[in-house]
C-alpha cells in the first residue's frame, strides 16, 4: 500500500540518525513547500508522548530492550497515522513524517535485530510515495545523547545504561550504514537540492 | 530450533549456547498460563493453586498482563482515553509483555521458581483477532515466542461469561469490546464481542495444545483437575521451543555465575 491509496496527498519519508538535523531539515522543507502555497505539515516523533512519558518512570524500574523500544516506536508510528499522517492525506496534503519507518528499523538493526522480524511489525504502515535520508556528518556523534532529540538518541540514551551495549558512537555508525544500504538498492535518496526541488514541484 | 522458527531471530543458536540451555533444563523453573475468557475464574484457581504449590514447597511467582512498571501507565493513559487503535493496542501490549518477560518471568524461571501467569499472550491473540487483526502479524509482533510449558484453559460459554461479568458490574469499554462493535451498550457489546473471543480462544486451543478446565465445574473439582494436569504434564524444552527469546534475554542479561559455567 503507498500513500497514494490513502487519499489525495503525499507522504514523503524523512529519514536520518541526527534527530535536531532531521527536525531542522524537516522544517526547512516545509517553508519551501508553504512558499509554493503547498497544504502541508510534517508529522514527528513521539506525537503520542510514549517516550516522553516513559522518562517518568522510577530509576528502579528496568530499562527497555532495543526490541521493546522498536515495538514501542512502531506502535507511536500507528498513533500518528491514524491522527495525523492519514487524516491529512484524507485532505490533499503533504505530509513529511520525519522520521517514518527506515529511522527506526536502522536502529533496530544496529542492535542486532533481524531485518524479517522489523519489516514485518512495520507492515501494518503504508509505504511513503518517496523516502529520502540526510546528508549525515559522523561529528555529531561525539559527546551525550540527549534522549529527547531524536529516537536514535532515546535508543542510544536508554541502551547505553544498560548491559552490554557498545557506546552510542557504533550504534549509530550501523544504523548510518543501513540508511546508506538503503540508498545503495535505490529504496531511498539523499535529501538534496535537486531533490528538494523535486518534493517541492511534485 | 531458531533457523527453522517461521517467526523471530535469523541466527542460529551456537552449540555452546543451547548446551547452556541443555544444562539448564533440569534446573530452570516451570511455566504455567491459565488462559481463558473473562469471568472463568482463572484468578481464584491460580491463586488456590500458587498456594496449593507453596504448600508442596515449591517457589512460585505470579504474573499478569499490564503490570510491566514501564508500559503499564502508558496503556491505562490511552485505555482511559479511548484512544487505542487495535493495531496500536497490540503493539503496547506486546511491548509490555516483552518487558515483563526479561525482567519478571525469565529471571525467575531462570532462578529455578514456578511461574503462574494470570493470562498470556494468548489472550491478547483472541482478543486482537477478534478485533480483526491477523494472527501471524501478531505472532511476528510478539516473536521471539516464549512458549509455556502449560497451558490451562477455562472453557466458558459466551452466555455464561456474560452473567457472571453482569453480576461483577458493567465492563469497561476495551473489555466489551465497544471500540470495535460501535455499540452503546456495554453488556450488548461485551455479548457480541465475546462470542467471536471465543472462537478465537477454541482455534488458539486447537493450534496450541491447551489443557482444558470445564469453568463451570465447581471450584473444587476445577482445583483438582488442575493438580492432576499438573502432575501428569511434560515440559517443552528450552533448547528446542524457546532458544530465540531466552538467548536474547540472556545477551543482555547473563546471570554471572550460570553463563560462566
Amino acid at each position: 500500500m503507498t500513500s497514494k491509496g490513502s487519499g489525495s496527498g503525499r507522504l514523503i519519508a524523512l529519514e536520518g540518525t541526527h534527530g535536531p538535523d532531521l527536525a531542522a531539515a524537516a522544517d526547512s522543507l516545509l517553508r519551501k513547500l508553504r512558499d509554493r502555497k503547498k497544504a502541508c505539515g510534517i508529522s514527528r516523533w513521539d506525537s503520542s508522548n510514549t517516550f516522553f512519558e516513559m522518562g517518568f518512570a522510577k530509576s528502579s524500574v528496568p530499562p527497555a530492550s532495543p526490541r521493546t523500544l522498536l515495538l514501542l516506536y512502531a506502535s507511536d508510528l500507528v498513533f500518528r497515522l491514524r491522527w495525523e499522517i492519514q487524516p491529512a492525506l484524507e485532505e490533499g496534503r503533504i505530509v513529511i513524517a520525519a522520521p517514518y519507518v527506515e529511522t527506526a528499523t536502522a536502529m533496530g538493526v544496529a542492535t542486532g535485530l533481524s531485518r524479517r522480524w522489523l519489516s514485518g511489525v512495520f507492515s501494518l504502515v503504508p509505504k511513503p510515495e518517496a523516502c529520502y535520508r540526510l546528508e549525515e556528518k559522523k561529528k555529531h556523534w561525539h559527546g551525550k545523547c540527549k534522549p529527547r532529540d531524536g529516537f536514535v538518541e532515546f535508543c542510544c540514551s536508554v541502551l547505553s545504561n544498560a548491559h552490554p551495549y557498545p557506546d552510542p558512537a557504533d550504534l549509530r555508525a550501523k544504523a548510518l550504514a543501513y540508511l546508506e544500504s538503503l540508498q545503495d538498492r535505490k529504496a531511498c535518496r539523499e535529501l538534496r537540492k535537486k531533490a528538494v526541488a523535486e518534493i517541492c514541484e511534485g | 530450533m531458531a533457523e527453522a522458527s517461521v517467526f523471530g531471530q535469523t541466527q542460529r543458536p551456537s552449540s555452546r549456547q543451547l548446551k547452556l540451555l541443555e544444562k539448564q533444563e533440569g534446573k530452570r523453573g516451570v511455566f504455567i498460563v491459565f488462559e481463558g475468557p473473562d469471568a472463568g475464574g482463572k484468578s481464584t484457581q491460580r491463586k488456590l493453586f500458587e498456594k496449593w504449590l507453596e504448600s508442596e514447597g515449591y517457589k512460585v511467582v505470579s504474573t499478569k498482563p499490564n503490570s510491566s512498571p514501564l508500559v503499564k501507565p502508558l496503556i491505562k493513559a490511552r485505555k482511559a482515553a479511548h484512544a487505542l487503535s487495535p493495531g496500536e493496542m497490540c503493539l503496547l501490549e506486546a511491548a509490555e509483555f516483552r518487558h515483563r518477560l526479561e525482567n519478571e518471568i525469565l529471571p525467575a524461571l531462570w532462578k529455578g521458581q514456578i511461574v503462574l501467569a494470570d493470562r498470556h499472550l494468548f489472550s491478547n491473540f483472541a482478543r486482537n483477532a477478534a478485533r480483526g487483526l491477523r494472527l501471524d502479524w501478531q505472532l511476528n509482533a510478539y516473536a521471539p515466542l516464549f512458549w509455556p510449558d502449560m497451558v490451562f484453559y477455562f472453557a466458558i460459554s459466551a452466555e455464561a461469561s456474560i452473567d457472571r461479568i453482569a453480576a461483577m458490574g458493567e465492563p469497561g469499554f476495551y473489555q466489551a469490546g465497544q471500540d470495535i462493535t460501535n455499540i452503546e451498550n456495554p453488556f450488548a457489546s461485551y455479548r457480541q464481542f465475546m462470542h467471536r473471543v471465543i472462537q478465537e480462544y477454541e482455534s488458539l486451543a486447537m493450534i496450541f495444545h491447551f489443557m482444558t478446565v470445564d469453568a463451570e465445574q465447581s471450584i473444587y473439582a476445577q482445583h483438582r483437575a488442575l493438580r492432576q494436569l499438573f502432575k501428569q504434564g511434560n515440559r517443552r524444552p528450552w533448547a528446542e521451543w524457546n532458544a530465540d527469546a531466552v538467548l536474547e534475554w540472556l545477551e543482555r542479561k547473563p546471570p554471572a555465575a550460570e553463563v560462566k559455567s
